[in-house]
């Protein structure tokens, strides 16, 4: 019954996918936001080798996320994840100011590729739960999203182990996703 | 252009080169890396030596992607060696082979076998180690390396040194495979579709011999008689003769090794196929959009198992996807297919494989032509420029990518001159259609592998009887055809006419040739192509019997309904050409065990002319006297058995004297 009560709201409001991407240096917490968003609860990660890619649904709308692994090393592979993806989920460790020029650098490189060109941007600031971490505010400047032109972009303050924030970060794609996906 | 960069590719191979190395040991090299928290893929140690090349793609290969999500992964990749020294302390030995890989006995590959572990530990950074482990042999066989690898694993888990490498180094090393016997393509075939274990069992005495000889000091250590008596009786019937036996100690431990002694250089570590065949012949096919004159031999309805196949022929290249498989899956499917679509007929596919291979490699991977590949990430399925064609082992699809290129329009002339009777495409009576017939009933009623595997040789070898065929229809030059061909270019020397593969009429025959075609044209340019002309030639001169078309005249009786007269012929021909053990080897060759052995022959028995049945018990003497066939004949049925033992009581009461020569043969079988 319910399943085809959900087959039938697909028939009258299309069955909208989206394809994310989401990136950020290693350590930022991006495997552990998957499986929050997957799963509804934490889990404990270990490195990705690679990728992880798991389908989330949300509001009615199915969120295919590529989770592709972040040592530097392997970033050159990150490219060959561009292609359809409509919307980019940077994810940033609030609290390492150390490393957040090197974020900058990498957001960067991303979205000046051409296949990226058309792609929503969502930036996680993660790991608020930690004495030192940095606000959106701060998190806007560091990453000199304000240079950004033509680009749809928003920073949503998270903690992942709580799931904090990450509903509020879905809702804003899908409001924002261009309504004739297909 | 494209050829020259692929060239240069294959010289400094980015899948790692090594240098030729001169000494014969089993394992080159042992290898470990590291998943490194900070820094991504590492590789830790290399013993005894450095592999001079890439090491983050080597790290990469050994540390397959989702490793973190899996206590337990295995891949296979292969290093090529460099085919012209570098002058600086280069060998000369290692530029045989010219342009194209055809030496035999020389193979310039390695074979690498690896075991990627994660364990979650408290301690690490992150909470968890991803170590993997690789051997690099010179042998096809890897999978016999497994336990041992296992062990090691673990052993270096405790404690992560370059010991622990060099004694597993040492160990392998030190495995005996000296009495190893060595069989010629007849025999091998022999053993590759026949399934009874003690065939060529002669050849195995020593280590026979070896193994009683060890159960019988067992006996005195032991002081168990009685248990260890048993295990002399077993060891030595039980042995199996597709193997050899032999042992590696390592860390005290004695690990038995069981070698493949019928395995091909295409058939890397025993794949099995059933899971690949299985996903694709539960998917319901779908029609094709996309055609190739190459694939699509039946037009958008061509099933995708005969799509995947004429692919592999015509050396397209092809991905293999296992979205959210593990690494070892996509292996498995890529090493089946090399060994299925090789059958120990053809050659060169492994060559052009990387069973397991991720996106840090794919801007030299796809350049190589042919090239078949194991994926687990489901990126590669976005991008149709990276391949022709792509199977998803998960759902059992074969897809044909929008962007493959279309052969030029050589004009392949006009369609032979078909029969009346226009062919309707997609009849239910064609040989692609009763081939997926069978392996889907073989897969369904899980029939051993070796039957599935016979029948995909049978599939193969039916393949280039075809182009031999066609050719010869078209009247035109061919490599296939001629005194160092399939058959001679005139088939007067044959004692019996009619050669190549056996269709039921003409009609048949023309609605075949004019389906592949362009799957023959397009195979023609294939170096796989090139291998088994290079073959012919070499083996050409070697076979026993060349007077008559065996396999044909085998196939005439097991297929047609043949008049007596037209029998007749075949069986007093037989008798005349298959005489000395070699010429009986290459007839039990045509005769496997999945197209019922001797049964062809047998039914000779009951022919009408009683000349005729004599011929047919001559023939089967031979069989039975032979050092091989006698196993062939142990498999007949009592009732064809007392049939022939009749037939022989007969003859010799008949007592001619061209029969007393026999007379003799069949007392000395009979005591």
């Amino acid at each position: 019954m319910g399943n085809s009560m959900a087959r039938l709201m697909a028939r009258l409001f299309g069955n909208r996918e989206i394809r994310l991407l989401m990136l950020g240096l290693d350590a930022a917490g991006k495997t552990t936001i998957l499986f929050r968003l997957k799963l509804g609860q934490g889990v404990t990660t270990i490195p990705t080798v690679g990728f992880n890619v798991e389908s989330v649904t949300y509001k009615n709308i199915k969120f295919n996320v590529w989770d592709v692994g972040g040592q530097d090393k392997i970033r050159p592979l990150w490219r060959h994840y561009y292609t359809g993806t409509q919307g980019l989920i940077f994810v940033v460790d609030a609290a390492d100011r150390k490393r957040i020029g090197e974020a900058k650098q990498e957001l960067h490189r991303i979205i000046s590729d051409r296949e990226m060109r058309d792609c929503l941007l969502l930036i996680f600031a993660n790991k608020q739960d930690l004495p030192d971490a940095m606000k959106p505010n701060d998190i806007t400047m560091a990453l000199d999203l304000a240079s950004l032109k033509d680009r749809i972009w928003f920073v949503q303050p998270s903690t992942a182990k709580t799931g904090d924030g990450l509903a509020e970060g879905l809702s804003w794609l899908s409001a924002n996703i261009p309504k004739e996906t297909r | 252009m494209r050829e020259l960069q692929t060239y240069r590719w294959t010289q400094e191979n980015m899948y790692l080169t090594v240098s030729a190395n001169d000494a014969a040991e089993h394992v080159e090299y042992i290898l470990a890396a590291e998943f490194d928290v900070d820094k991504g893929p590492t590789v830790k140690f290399q013993y005894p030596r450095p592999i001079d090349g890439d090491e983050e793609l080597l790290a990469e290969l050994m540390l397959p992607d989702q490793a973190h999500a899996r206590e337990e992964d295995w891949t296979v990749f292969f290093l090529h060696k460099r085919k012209r020294p570098k002058s600086t302390g280069g060998r000369p030995r290692s530029t045989s082979g010219g342009g194209r890989w055809t030496g035999d006995e020389h193979n310039p590959m390695l074979y690498v076998l690896n075991l990627a572990n994660t364990k979650a530990c408290s301690d690490a950074k992150r909470g968890a180690i991803v170590r993997a482990m690789a051997i690099c042999t010179r042998h096809s066989f890897i999978q016999i390396y497994k336990p041992i690898l296992l062990l090691a694993m673990a052993e270096y888990f405790h404690n992560p040194s370059i010991d622990v490498l060099r004694n597993l180094y040492q160990s392998l090393n030190a495995m005996d495979i000296s009495r190893m016997p060595s069989f010629g393509p007849y025999e091998k075939q022999i053993l590759l579709s026949n399934s009874m274990q003690n065939l060529f069992t002669e050849r195995f005495q020593f280590q026979q011999m070896q193994t009683f000889m060890q159960s019988a000091n067992n006996v005195v250590h032991a002081h168990n008689s009685v248990s260890s008596h048993d295990s002399i009786s077993a060891g030595s019937n039980k042995h199996d003769t597709h193997f050899f036996e032999s042992k590696i100690k390592f860390n005290n431990l004695d690990i038995p090794m069981r070698i493949p002694v019928d395995s091909f250089p295409d058939c890397v570590g025993d794949p099995s196929p059933i899971l690949l065949l299985t996903a694709i012949l539960n998917t319901l096919p779908k029609s094709y959009s996309v055609l190739h004159p190459h694939l699509t031999t039946s037009g958008s309805k061509t099933h995708p198992l005969i799509v995947l196949m004429n692919g592999l022929l015509t050396e397209k290249r092809v991905i293999f996807m296992g979205p959210g498989r593990a690494a070892k899956d996509v292996v498995d499917a890529v090493l089946s297919a090399c060994a299925l679509v090789s059958s120990g007929i053809l050659r060169g596919f492994s060559h052009r494989a990387y069973p397991y291979t991720d996106l840090s490699k794919i801007d030299k991977l796809i350049h190589v032509p042919g090239y078949i590949a194991g994926v687990t990430n489901p990126a590669f399925e976005s991008h149709p420029s990276w391949w022709d064609i792509l199977c998803n082992i998960e759902t059992g699809e074969v897809r044909i990518s929008k962007h493959i290129r279309q052969p030029e329009r050589v004009s392949l002339g006009a369609a032979l001159p078909a029969s009346t009777r226009a062919s309707v495409p997609g009849d239910d009576i064609s040989a692609d259609a009763s081939f997926i017939q069978d392996i889907k009933r073989m897969v369904l009623n899980r029939y051993g592998e070796r039957v599935i595997r016979a029948r995909f040789r049978e599939f193969i070898g039916r393949f280039i009887q075809l182009c031999a065929a066609y050719d010869e229809a078209r009247g035109v030059k061919s490599d296939l055809i001629g005194s160092q061909g399939l058959w001679p270019a005139i088939d007067q020397a044959y004692v019996i006419s009619g050669r190549g593969y056996v269709w039921l009429d003409d009609q048949q025959k023309m609605r075949d040739l004019n389906l592949y075609r362009h799957v023959v044209a397009g195979w023609k340019t294939t170096s796989n192509y090139d291998n088994y002309i290079f073959d012919l030639k070499q083996y050409g001169p070697k076979i026993p019997i060349t007077n008559i078309d065996l396999q044909h005249q085998i196939d005439r009786l097991r297929k047609l309904h043949l008049s007596p007269r037209a029998s007749a012929e075949i069986f007093d021909a037989l008798r005349d050409v298959v005489v000395n053990p070699d010429q009986i080897t290459q007839l039990l060759a045509c005769l496997p065990q999945s197209q019922s052995g001797l049964q062809p022959l047998v039914a000779g028995l009951f022919h009408t002319t009683k000349g005729v049945r004599y011929a047919v018990v001559e023939i089967l003497d031979r069989i039975r006297n032979h050092v091989t066939g006698r196993h062939f004949y142990d498999n007949l049925g009592q009732f064809h058995k007392i049939a022939f033992e009749r037939l022989c009581r007969k003859m010799v009461t008949a007592g001619s004297g061209d029969e007393q020569s026999l007379l003799g043969d069949v007392a000395t079988a009979m005591m």
